[in-house]
């Protein structure tokens, strides 16, 4: 049962980080292989003010989430306005020099060896809480003006700016967002495993949150979630079989790129609305039988 | 009177290129101005450099007495849209959406609803298709969400790129219609065209752009009557066959 709970727990560890990669690459356009970055930046952040302060557990995760942000906007502000693969490379490099910097912190970060001793905090139901209010939050976010923004700049960049839309500032905004969602999950993480690594956050670990968000599908949120929940439990699932369980991660991967280019989902969204609407729609199909003008509407 | 929009001087570089050599013009409220030009004469360089989104390397614009700022929001900001050439719709979102994202900086939404009724008024193509992906359309409906959109933030001045590019006669003729309704409601447009005919039978006056510079300004009318005009951009056929078969020798457009 602890088991299950551990895999339970890790699932929304990276669904913080993959709402908010899938903000950043599905709404906004920008690829990112630099995440895992803004969660180290988090669980460490967490880990010193709550495990050395003793500050409490709530403030480590907005001292994660703005730590996070500033960071990326330390680094958004000279490479935001590079386009396509430029600025994901730029993120890979920031990505490994974040790593490599947590390595040689010295007694801060407790190097290569690791940071022991983060009071353990997160559990379960406080995990599910937070992803839920981190998903309502997202789609608030994306429903807003700044959420229309982004996709705008996805869809086209210069006429976004067209339309009057501060292109720099909204990327910034975006990759700051994204950034704050990946540094709670790191603080999440942080205060579940209670021990620290910097070789848990390497490129391997953005790669993976940004393949999670290409699996379910740029441009759809309920994608990226479920994209994540059954990418994270497959080499759980499979881990009797040990060395092979990769191999099935793997293949779900690329079966699912191969099928379907667009990801799981595409850029559809599930909604209440929606699935009330696929519900109900045998009766109400029964009711419009012989109009056929549904289409029109 | 001090026009509307005046432009001093505007040097524009794409690195070791000069696109922009010293362009001066201007445009009165009210009027409907066009640029014509041959392929790479600078013209949508130009639109774009006052749409803020080219930076120019010296010289300055000014709408409504004040210099404008050379970003894009702020032009938007201060009463100027841009139909973008090759129309740039957001193609996964809707005709609605599309339309919700002009009114960008726009925060009233009862006046975003009137606009958009307006021009559904205009186009009434797209309010049957206001909840179709913009990516379904037509080429000359997209052409039509492109200019609702820059409606849509209520600008009071239209600046067009190639408003006719890749659509079909009869429907350039609609869009263009529909162009003068638009100047008649009280919107300044200023356009840029391939299409010569077209645009000098829309605008009451016309620039001609070559190679970077204005080579000729004046109303449409004596434009259409200028001989260079006639040979270089709207293809005289008359003139022209006869001559060619007298010396066999076809001169080079001026």
């Amino acid at each position: 049962m602890a088991y299950i709970q551990g895999v339970m727990i890790i699932i929304c560890v990276n669904l913080m980080g993959v709402l908010g990669v899938s903000l950043l690459t599905g709404f906004t356009g920008m690829f990112s292989f630099g995440h895992a970055a803004y969660m180290a930046l988090g669980a460490y952040t967490s880990a010193i003010l709550v495990g050395r302060l003793g500050m409490p557990f709530v403030v480590g995760l907005l001292a994660a989430a703005a730590f996070a942000a500033l960071a990326s906007v330390i680094i958004g502000y000279p490479t935001v306005r590079l386009v396509g693969d430029y600025f994901a490379i730029a993120a890979l490099g920031f990505g490994e020099a974040t790593r490599l910097i947590l390595d040689n912190g010295g007694s801060l970060t407790g190097g290569a060896r690791g940071f022991v001793g983060v009071p353990k905090h997160t559990t379960l139901p406080i995990a599910i809480l937070i992803v839920i209010l981190g998903a309502i939050l997202m789609r608030n976010i994306i429903n807003s003006r700044f959420g229309r923004s982004f996709v705008a700049i996805r869809e086209d960049k210069l006429a976004a700016e067209a339309m009057g839309i501060n292109t720099a500032r909204s990327r910034m905004l975006s990759l700051a967002i994204s950034a704050a969602y990946a540094g709670v999950g790191g603080s999440m993480f942080a205060h579940y495993l209670t021990f620290l690594q910097p070789v848990m956050f390497d490129i391997n670990k953005s790669t993976e949150l940004a393949a999670t968000v290409v699996f379910g599908g740029l441009g759809s949120m309920t994608g990226s979630i479920i994209a994540c929940i059954i990418l994270t439990s497959i080499p759980e699932i499979f881990r009797p079989f040990y060395l092979w369980r990769m191999v099935f991660y793997g293949l779900a991967l690329v079966t699912t790129i191969v099928l379907r280019p667009q990801g799981l989902l595409g850029s559809f969204e599930i909604t209440l609305e929606g699935t009330r609407r696929f519900l109900t729609a045998p009766f109400r199909r029964r009711v419009s039988a012989g109009g056929g003008a549904r289409w029109q509407s | 009177m001090n026009p509307m929009l005046r432009v001093d001087d505007l040097h524009v570089h794409y690195g070791i290129i000069h696109a922009l050599k010293g362009v001066s013009l201007e445009v009165q409220e009210g009027e409907i101005v066009a640029i014509i030009g041959a392929n790479g004469a600078g013209k949508s360089t130009f639109l774009n450099t006052v749409a803020g989104l080219v930076r120019p390397s010296a010289g300055t614009v000014m709408f409504l007495g004040k210099r404008l700022a050379p970003r894009a929001h702020e032009v938007v900001k201060a009463g100027i849209a841009l139909v973008p050439e090759g129309r740039r719709v957001f193609g996964n979102l809707t005709v609605h959406q599309n339309l919700m994202m002009g009114a960008y900086l726009r925060s009233d939404t009862a006046g975003i609803k009137h606009d958009e009724e307006r021009v559904y008024k205009l186009f009434p193509r797209l309010q049957e298709r206001h909840r179709q992906p913009a990516s379904t359309l037509s080429g000359g409906e997209q052409q039509m969400l492109a200019i609702g959109r820059a409606l849509m933030s209520r600008p009071s001045m239209l600046l067009l790129d190639e408003p006719s590019l890749g659509l079909a006669p009869i429907l350039v003729k609609d869009i263009f219609a529909t162009l003068r309704e638009i100047n008649a409601e009280g919107t300044t447009i200023f356009l840029v065209e391939q299409n010569a005919r077209q645009a000098l039978a829309l605008a009451s006056r016309a620039y001609v752009f070559q190679t970077g510079s204005i080579v000729l300004a004046g109303p449409s009318g004596e434009l259409l009557r200028n001989k260079q005009i006639q040979e270089a951009y709207l293809g005289a056929r008359g003139a022209d066959r006869k001559r060619r078969r007298q010396s066999k020798v076809s001169q080079p457009p001026a």
